[in-house]
């Protein structure tokens, strides 16, 4: 049976308190939000911090207005019909009803990257020698590889990307905001650039038409295998972001260079599949075939432009997803 | 059918839809008519029925073991791909076609209450259904299971360079099956027990 390790929990009323006490405790402690993704990895014996602070109880983690707060639930975002609507197709497409009433944005964004290999309880891992993530000196994935290619699963992270937001980290130093694309790393292992005693307070978002399209095997409960979030923004430009096709999700810059200025006619559709289907590098470390979730990544960039242009996408979203939001 | 005494018949129609350029599969209906003997608890045998439907669906476009073999310098072993219900897929509620349940009734007087069984039987003949409806839809065969959307597409290919569009193994495992015994029943003037010398021929 998997069995959560023994842990001091840690219930702060402010951001400020939450601060101190990580830059108290240093990288011993880790913050917990919903708890969805934290929890089973520790049941798993991923990780297996000596204190955990929650963010619970800190009402400015919930606050809306012109920024969102990263403790705003997923099920939240969804029904927040002024988001936009990409945020609002992401959030939505998140594991089950559940996991989206405990899950939070901010945990959404920090999501650990995830693998076959290490996705799994403690005896498995132990049985093939750990891997390179955790504990182990191998990828199992890329044997050859001297990098961690566990995958970004985060489905949020693109369609808030493609928007252009940004987000705000807090410490008992003092705070920081960064640009989103800036906020990753394209590694499986160090695959944020928040320091362990940041908070990610809040996300700033303008509103821009915008859509997200997630690819995954069944119409619930899946991480995402490619996720494809567009967006025009306030001047004009479109731009495209990529999530689960690498150790990070991220602007397909060449797309969106290509973009520049276009209208969106077929054929300018169909060269920006192409341009970022040479972008997207997926692992052998998920659900379905890579060479085929490769090809795909341009028929989906299709279908976020098509519905960013006004066609009417419901008959193929119900196809792919199941559920037209 | 398992542990019943009778057999049981079943016949499944599926509506597949296949998107030419991803292969991806849409399955919106299912229609299943199951021969039962006779229906004991309708809601229960009903229910019996549109469960092995849901199992059938996902043997035919989901579960799959994945195993991979490890480079020489690290073992050759065998690695399980899947090796937990977090990756091994079943549909969810999202995914479950309709399902439109006829039960066929027809009393096995064997049987007691004349019921067969409800329990198995459904579940089979819905793979080799979607792989008919997905060949009704597109024209490439697919002959293993899950039919995964990146095997049409490869059978798709084949087709256009003009190979036959078919996916799968292309033969039969060689099994060494053993030689059939024949015991003729008393009957046929055997004891139940006496091993009739290799004569299959001769038994009719």
């Amino acid at each position: 049976m998997m069995r959560l390790p023994w842990f001091e929990y840690r219930a702060p009323r402010s951001i400020g308190e939450a601060a101190r006490i990580l830059a108290g405790e240093g990288p011993e402690a880790m913050l917990i939000a919903g708890g969805t993704d934290l929890l089973p990895n520790m049941k798993r014996r991923q990780m297996a911090p000596k204190i955990l602070v929650s963010l619970r109880h800190i009402p400015e983690m919930k606050r809306n207005g012109s920024a969102l707060g990263a403790g705003t639930t997923l099920t939240e975002i969804v029904t927040k019909t002024e988001l936009p609507l990409g945020l609002r197709q992401a959030a939505h497409q998140v594991a089950t009803v559940h996991l989206r009433n405990m899950g939070t944005l901010g945990g959404n964004l920090c999501l650990d990257t995830r693998c076959n290999y290490y996705n799994q309880n403690y005896e498995w891992r132990k049985a093939i020698d750990f891997c390179l993530k955790k504990d182990g000196a191998i990828c199992w994935v890329a044997t050859a590889s001297k990098r961690c290619v566990a995958m970004s699963s985060t489905d949020c992270a693109p369609a808030l990307m493609a928007i252009g937001a940004r987000v705000k980290l807090v410490s008992a130093g003092g705070g920081r905001e960064v640009a989103l694309e800036d906020f990753y790393n394209n590694d499986g292992i160090d695959y944020l650039k928040r320091r362990p005693d940041e908070i990610l307070t809040e996300i700033k978002i303008e509103s821009s038409a915008s859509c997200y399209w997630k690819l995954r095997r069944r119409g619930a409960f899946d991480f995402p295998v490619l996720g494809v979030a567009a967006a025009i923004r306030s001047d004009g430009d479109i731009r495209i972001a990529l999530g689960a096709v690498a150790s990070r999700p991220f602007l397909v810059d060449k797309a969106n260079e290509f973009l520049k200025g276009k209208k969106l006619t077929d054929e300018v559709i169909e060269e920006a599949g192409r341009l970022v289907a040479s972008r997207a590098k997926p692992m052998d470390n998920a659900d379905l075939d890579l060479y085929w979730r490769k090809e795909v990544s341009a028929d989906f960039v299709g279908y976020a432009l098509r519905e960013l242009r006004g066609d009417d996408m419901r008959a193929t979203r119900l196809r792919i997803t199941r559920y037209a939001l | 059918m398992g542990p019943s005494p009778a057999y049981s018949y079943t016949a499944c129609v599926v509506e597949a839809e296949v998107e030419p350029k991803t292969g991806w599969i849409s399955v919106p209906k299912i229609w299943i008519a199951h021969d039962i003997g006779r229906t004991i608890n309708p809601v229960l045998a009903r229910g019996q029925v549109e469960g092995s439907v849901y199992m059938g669906l996902s043997e035919a476009l989901m579960e799959e073991q994945v195993f991979r073999r490890l480079p020489p310098k690290l073992s050759s072993a065998l690695v399980h791909k899947i090796p937990s219900l977090l990756e091994y897929k079943s549909l969810t509620s999202l995914d479950m076609p309709e399902v439109d349940t006829v039960l066929i009734e027809d009393p096995d007087p064997n049987c007691p209450f004349g019921a067969k069984e409800a329990g198995q039987g459904p579940l089979l003949p819905v793979m080799p259904a979607v792989a008919n409806a997905i060949y009704d839809a597109i024209g490439v065969r697919i002959d293993e299971l899950p039919i995964t959307p990146d095997k049409i597409l490869k059978a798709l290919e084949l087709k256009a360079q003009g190979k036959p569009g078919r996916v799968g193994p292309n033969h039969f495992p060689a099994v060494p099956y053993p030689e059939p015994l024949i015991v003729p029943p008393p009957w046929e003037g055997g004891d139940g027990k006496e091993v009739k010398k290799n004569d299959a021929a001769a038994v009719v």
